[in-house]
């Protein structure tokens, strides 16, 4: 990495219009090739600090400050190459796509396309700013079986044209004013992680919970401390994931897609 | 003068020797050094000395040249200049010092643990053969980066070693762990506070320290202490010890020992620690160990 940073650094001549910082060039090279789990090319880490600087100055962010961005980005590249299949790596991976879907200035970037080159988004409700990853559509599948069953946790893959049904119908599902993402189809793919992990150390009580929940989402009442388990959650965030269940609980509701009957019909078909 | 990995081994081995061999080496220690391909001779024969003494083995010439370039590109990245490297690189003999003199005990342990926790998080060293060579000797198994804390092998065979000893009341004594127990407890431990399912406890990364420092000081503590240990052992940050049990049991120094201390007066005052729903479990296959 230290090598191919200097090489980046001295070929200055296909993207000069570009700010390069080396220590940025290193912190997001690295992130990146974790993050999409490939080696990147000169060219592109060049482009993606080119990027990632020049937004940041645009801010008016000190190049300290940018450094740091880009330090605390890539902290969470341990998380991400030694854990990846853990819930709270894919809650990370989740967030930080989230938050970078629907910001205007990542529009046509590299870093943009990086994001969503392993599991590409099949979903976008911007309304409500939530979103759905391949990984999720299959993963909300595949809860949906297990909800209805009495059996372990068990993961199966669905045809791409499966997936495709299911991303049409869940477009359709909030398109116009026909229905809003609800959060927990946007945490699919992370909470079917956490499900099987946790499975082999919860006790009846917690597997039990977790089956309901998977069936009824918020109306099911889970302890904060399920909700660390199942989606890698540190306490503040559980806290508040919690919350917005008990908004919903309280409220006897929540914004739901449309024609979801027709969804779960189709789900349960593909099983 | 450039120094190579020869070079470096040699002049290692020297030390423990009587001086004149000394003086009689000191031509062959600089022709052999003509041929040295290190960046830095100065930086390299630092670092290699501390890698060298952490791994326990001798660096190879190549191993000696990309730590001393990735140490170099590494803090100048950073904002140092020659100078400054070079004076970063000497303040690691006081950590070689330790490694090579000292007895493993808690003070080495906790000084490795140390080294490693500082190093594993940084993103900037990701995939360098620093870190390689860091983690060589006792792999780091489970990890929190929320918390940045971490285990490494060591740390999770103390720490069912820990347990047992808390719930018995004999001396402590050391049972070694089958690598199937080791995976179970891995896999458990990471489901558990790998940041998965809560923050890892901050003993748990000390558990190898605590666990050496409890059976090097065992003879010389009082009743009182020895009961005071093995309640830490059993309950962690809900035992108040005094600051001087935290240095003799964990081999700090007393700033150190104070300030790890203060964690656990804050986690006494937060008692947020480690209310980890899952982390009832661990204690059952720790016990199953030891067939309890």
């Amino acid at each position: 990495m230290l090598a191919l940073c200097s090489a980046v650094a001295a070929h200055t001549s296909f993207a000069d219009e570009l700010p390069f910082d080396p220590v940025v060039a290193r912190r997001m090279g690295a992130f990146y090739e974790v993050f999409v789990g490939r080696k990147l090319t000169a060219n592109e880490i060049r482009r993606l600090t080119g990027e990632f600087v020049g937004d940041r100055a645009r801010s008016e962010k000190s190049r300290e400050a940018v450094r740091q961005v880009a330090w605390e980005i890539s902290f969470s590249m341990v998380l991400l190459r030694e854990d990846k299949e853990s819930p709270a790596a894919l809650t990370w991976r989740h967030g930080f796509l989230e938050t970078n879907y629907f910001r205007p200035e990542m529009q046509n970037t590299l870093e943009l396309r990086l994001m969503t080159e392993p599991d590409p988004v099949r979903v976008v409700d911007a309304r409500s700013k939530r979103l759905m990853t391949e990984r999720d559509i299959v993963a909300l599948a595949n809860i949906r079986h297990f909800a209805r069953s009495d059996g372990a946790p068990q993961h199966r893959e669905l045809t791409p044209r499966q997936i495709e049904e299911l991303a049409s119908l869940l477009k359709r599902g909030v398109a116009g004013d026909n229905g809003t993402l609800p959060p927990f189809f946007a945490d699919a793919a992370a909470y079917w992680a956490g499900v099987r992990q946790q499975w082999p150390y919860f006790n009846v009580q917690q597997r039990s919970l977790a089956r309901a929940y998977a069936n009824n989402t918020w109306r099911t009442k889970m302890p904060v401390e399920m909700y660390v388990s199942l989606w890698g959650l540190d306490r503040i965030s559980a806290s508040r994931r919690w919350t917005v269940d008990m908004s919903a609980l309280i409220r006897g509701g929540a914004p739901n897609i449309g024609e979801l009957d027709r969804l779960q019909t189709t789900m349960d078909s593909m099983f | 003068m450039p120094v190579d990995g020869s070079t470096l081994i040699l002049s290692q081995r020297v030390r423990t020797a009587p001086s004149i061999v000394l003086v009689c080496l000191l031509p062959v220690l600089f022709l052999s050094s003509c041929g040295a391909d290190a960046s830095d001779p100065e930086v390299a024969r630092h670092i290699g000395a501390f890698f060298e003494a952490f791994t326990d083995r001798d660096l190879s010439r190549d191993e000696l040249r990309q730590v001393t370039d990735e140490f170099i590109e590494f803090h100048a990245l950073n904002g140092r200049d020659r100078d400054g490297i070079r004076e970063t690189a000497r303040t690691f003999d006081g950590y070689t010092n330790i490694l090579r003199e000292r007895e493993e005990g808690p003070t080495t342990l906790s000084m490795r643990h140390l080294r490693i926790a500082i190093n594993y998080f940084n993103p900037d060293l990701q995939n360098t053969l620093m870190l390689r060579l860091l983690t060589e000797p006792d792999p780091v198994r489970v990890i929190d980066v929320r918390s940045r804390r971490l285990m490494t092998e060591r740390d999770v065979i103390a720490l069912a070693n820990i347990r047992h000893f808390s719930r018995s009341q004999g001396v402590p004594r050391h049972t070694a762990l089958s690598r199937q127990q080791i995976e179970a407890m891995v896999a458990l431990l990471k489901a558990t506070v790998g940041g998965n399912s809560g923050n890892m406890p901050q003993f748990f990364g000390d558990a190898a320290a605590f666990w050496a420092g409890v059976q090097q000081e065992w003879p010389h503590l009082s009743a009182e202490q020895r009961q005071l240990a093995r309640a830490y052992a059993d309950r962690m940050w809900r035992i108040k010890m005094p600051v001087e049990m935290y240095g003799r049991l964990l081999g700090l120094d007393p700033k150190a020992a104070l300030s790890r201390y203060s964690d656990d007066v804050s986690a006494r005052i937060s008692e947020m620690t480690d209310l980890n729903m899952l982390l009832g479990n661990l204690p059952f296959v720790m016990d199953a160990i030891f067939g309890r």
